[in-house]
């Protein structure tokens, strides 16, 4: 299986603080890989240098064969960004969002592809709608719609939840099931570990800008010695993350 | 819990955060250089009003005049907040003061917490007054203070006009009824202004100061001075030389804050009534738009200037998300402002010379501010997208797109506006006749290529400073403040001169060789020849900015 998305050494540092310190994973076409870590581990960083937002101090991330700070216009073509905060143009229509990412990433008859995506979204009567007349959640599906639109080869997720109802996650997750069994390659991070649990083929774990584990919840199991395989996520992340000493108390 | 505690509890620590965050930003040469230009600057605008000699008093018999006057200017402050407020109530907390505050206050204790905080802020205004102002009329302690009660006044009285409008338009009374019958109380009293001057006999022939006192003493008498009695209570106030002064003068300033601070809370109270019933129906028009019925739209007047296809740079792109921001954020009373003015120029045309020769200078004045000021006031490019920088990072778009796709849409607007008035002031200007009709037609020629050209680099400068010194823009809490604002902007304007200078001078320089050789061979018609050599070249240097920007764009760190 060819890698969608492939991460060599990522480091950031800003001024004194090493964000993210020498990354290593592969993202192939199909697969879903989360990204889990305690607030301040590094995820949001990681997530916006794999877009292109920020540029690493060190290492190289490559979005389909192409390396985002030599080639990063085509790099960026081939990614779909969605941050957990969407933002929008205030002063443009849903239906002008996607008619701009269109023209941005030149998708062929978009507006019927636009019109599915709405449907799909429920989305369908708020076309002309402005962002300040739309929900939290709303604006959110927008975002995805746009992110959507060019049928991305990666997909990058921050919190890509937030916001939404039940009905609106239950879809969030069927499209993202959909998305990854058409070939796209997703890296999703989200304090929801059940989600994760659900969705992702593998996890990767981050502490302090260090990556912690990198595998199938199986593998991960494993290594950690976890009795049965039954062992939650959650209770993963609470043993790989969490400081020696609060770990010995609980243990206690 | 009162609301006093409050002020310990957040205003005193949010500003002595501030302020220690200001501090920390001084660490940074930029930010020291700029903290320390601002205070300079503060010191000989500000420093030398107030400890410097004391500029000459005005005549006792001028103190009528600016007293009248000021109570007049009161008068037009009042009609603006009638005539341009808004429909909504002027309270607006933030959204930590509506989470943290709402539900331990009462409504009646967020109200006054909030006209705490205006009267705080117009002690601040009153103080700064004194500074500029206060010296000239008389003692800088009670003009500080009479200052403050007519500005707490003026800043009730927006609220309260706020909550009155809010109200009147739950009640179903639209804005435009409210702003007629404003702008008929208006021209009432502007009716009783009329007649009252007519009564006055002037003391001489010819124009002079006396006729300015005559003419102010006509406020003194009659029902005119009924009208004006309640501004001329504070403005007497500020400008009392005296304790005695001040004191007879403090019962009718302080009476008429009372009754507008009485009107504001009743009418917050009313609001608050008639905005539940609000409430209730915009809940049912929510429902409705859920079901699919009457989703808001946006009028066709506002729709997308034009039909953006999929192929083609992304740079018409971003030009046409930014021109469709312009035609958005344009109210329809701007737009009946505008015609408006037109119709006014298109009408002086068939009238005598003086109405021609000052909707000219009119026209040629809104063409100088447009090409030289412009740039700095059409803020709609990378200035406002600054929010949005990541989203703009993340597409795929070099920073070159990105800056010619921003300041497109400025440019443009900025553009249309010069060449309107350029087409105003051409057919109102009144030539000498031995002006031919080609020299004029060249001149005219000549001014559309350059003015535009010099917006269009203005513009790129604007733009360059967000892209070199992002930190300098003013964007979120982390805004530049105090000293450190005045400061960059002086450095920003400094630079801008400096650079458009430089920028321009080449071309301006090969563009006049050009008109002069060719000056004897085809005379005025050389002027725009060399005009469009010379936008030309600053087309060409902007293109080579954004080429060179795009870059640090591209390196630019949301």
């Amino acid at each position: 299986m060819t890698n969608t998305l492939e991460v060599d050494g990522l480091g950031k540092v800003y001024g004194d603080i090493r964000a993210v310190d020498g990354l290593d994973f592969s993202v192939a076409g199909g697969e879903i890989l989360g990204l889990v870590g305690p607030n301040g581990a590094g995820k949001t960083t990681t997530l916006r240098c794999l877009a292109g937002i920020i540029a690493p101090t060190t290492g190289r991330v490559r979005i389909d064969g192409r390396d985002i700070r030599s080639e990063p216009v085509a790099a960026k073509r081939a990614l779909a960004f969605l941050p957990d905060e969407p933002k929008l143009f205030e002063y443009l229509t849903a239906r002008e969002h996607l008619n701009l990412v269109a023209r941005l990433y030149g998708v062929d008859g978009w507006e019927s592809k636009a019109r599915a995506l709405l449907d799909e979204l429920e989305l369908a009567d708020k076309e002309d709608a402005l962002p300040g007349e739309l929900s939290r959640g709303m604006k959110q599906k927008l975002s995805i719609a746009c992110g959507f639109l060019h049928d991305p080869r990666l997909i990058v997720l921050d919190e890509p939840l937030t916001g939404l109802d039940p009905i609106g996650i239950r879809k969030m997750k069927q499209s993202l099931k959909a998305r990854a069994a058409a070939g796209a390659a997703l890296v999703l991070s989200s304090h929801l570990l059940p989600l994760v649990e659900e969705l992702c083929h593998r996890v990767l774990v981050i502490a302090a800008g260090h990556a912690v584990a990198l595998g199938t919840l199986h593998d991960i199991r494993s290594r950690l010695g976890a009795a049965g395989g039954e062992t939650s996520l959650e209770d993963l992340f609470v043993r790989i993350t969490a400081p020696s000493g609060e770990l010995a108390a609980r243990s206690r | 819990m009162s609301i006093l505690p409050l002020i310990g509890l957040l205003w005193l620590p949010s500003l002595k955060n501030r302020l220690r965050a200001q501090a920390r930003r001084l660490r940074q040469p930029k930010y020291l250089v700029a903290t320390s230009m601002g205070a300079l600057y503060w010191w000989w605008y500000l420093g030398r009003r107030f400890f410097g000699l004391p500029p000459p008093r005005f005549e006792d018999r001028v103190h009528l005049v600016v007293e009248v006057g000021l109570s007049l200017l009161g008068i037009a402050t009042v009609g603006v907040y009638w005539i341009i407020g808004s429909d909504r109530g002027s309270l607006k907390f933030s959204e930590p003061e509506a989470q943290f505050l709402f539900p331990v206050l009462t409504q009646s204790q967020l109200v006054h917490y909030k006209l705490l905080r205006s009267v705080i802020t117009g002690f601040a205004g009153a103080t700064l007054t004194m500074i500029v102002f206060g010296r000239r009329f008389g003692h800088p302690l009670w003009f500080t203070l009479g200052s403050w009660v007519a500005f707490t006044t003026l800043s009730l009285h927006a609220i309260g006009s706020s909550f009155t409008r809010a109200s009147l338009a739950e009640h179903g009374i639209s804005q435009a009824h409210r702003r007629i019958g404003t702008l008929a109380a208006v021209a009432a009293f502007g009716g009783l202004v009329w007649w009252s001057l007519g009564r006055i006999e002037l003391p001489s022939p010819e124009p002079s100061l006396d006729w300015v006192v005559r003419a102010a003493s006509a406020f003194d008498v009659g029902p005119v001075s009924w009208v004006l009695l309640p501004f001329r209570s504070a403005v007497r106030l500020a400008l009392a030389p005296d304790a005695a002064t001040f004191a007879a003068s403090l019962p009718a300033a302080l009476a008429v804050a009372g009754l507008h601070y009485v009107w504001v809370v009743r009418a917050a109270v009313e609001f608050e009534e008639a905005s539940l019933e609000a409430a209730e129906r915009r809940a049912h028009r929510r429902e409705s738009w859920n079901r699919g019925v009457g989703t808001p739209k946006i009028g066709s007047w506002r729709r997308a200037p034009f039909r953006l296809s999929v192929g083609g740079g992304p740079e018409i792109a971003l030009a046409w998300k930014g021109l469709i921001g312009v035609v958005r954020r344009l109210s329809p009373w701007s737009i009946v402002a505008m015609a408006t003015g037109m119709a006014i120029a298109l009408l002086s045309l068939g009238h005598a010379p003086p109405g021609r020769m000052a909707t000219s200078i009119l026209a040629l004045i809104a063409l100088a501010v447009a090409a030289l000021f412009g740039p700095a006031l059409a803020r709609f490019d990378l200035r406002h997208d600054l929010v949005n920088l990541d989203v703009l990072r993340a597409l795929p778009v070099t920073g070159e797109s990105i800056l010619l796709g921003e300041i497109a849409a400025p440019a443009i607007v900025l553009a249309v506006l010069e060449w309107l008035a350029i087409a105003v002031a051409q057919a109102t200007f009144m030539w000498r006749p031995e002006f031919s009709v080609g020299a004029r037609v060249s001149v005219w020629l000549t001014v559309g290529c350059l003015a535009p050209a010099l917006s269009l680099a203005g513009l790129m400068v604007q733009n360059a400073i967000v892209v070199l010194l992002p930190g300098w823009v003013p964007v979120g809490p982390d805004r530049p403040r105090g000293p450190e604002a005045v400061g960059l902007r002086l450095i920003a304007v400094v630079a801008n001169l400096f650079v458009m200078t430089f920028a321009l001078l080449p071309s301006a320089i090969v563009g006049a060789a050009l008109i002069a050789l060719l000056w004897t061979t085809v005379g005025w018609y050389s002027l725009p020849i060399g005009a469009a050599l010379t936008a030309f070249l600053i087309g060409l240097e902007v293109r080579l900015a954004a080429v060179v920007l795009g870059r640090a764009l591209d390196r630019l760190e949301p």
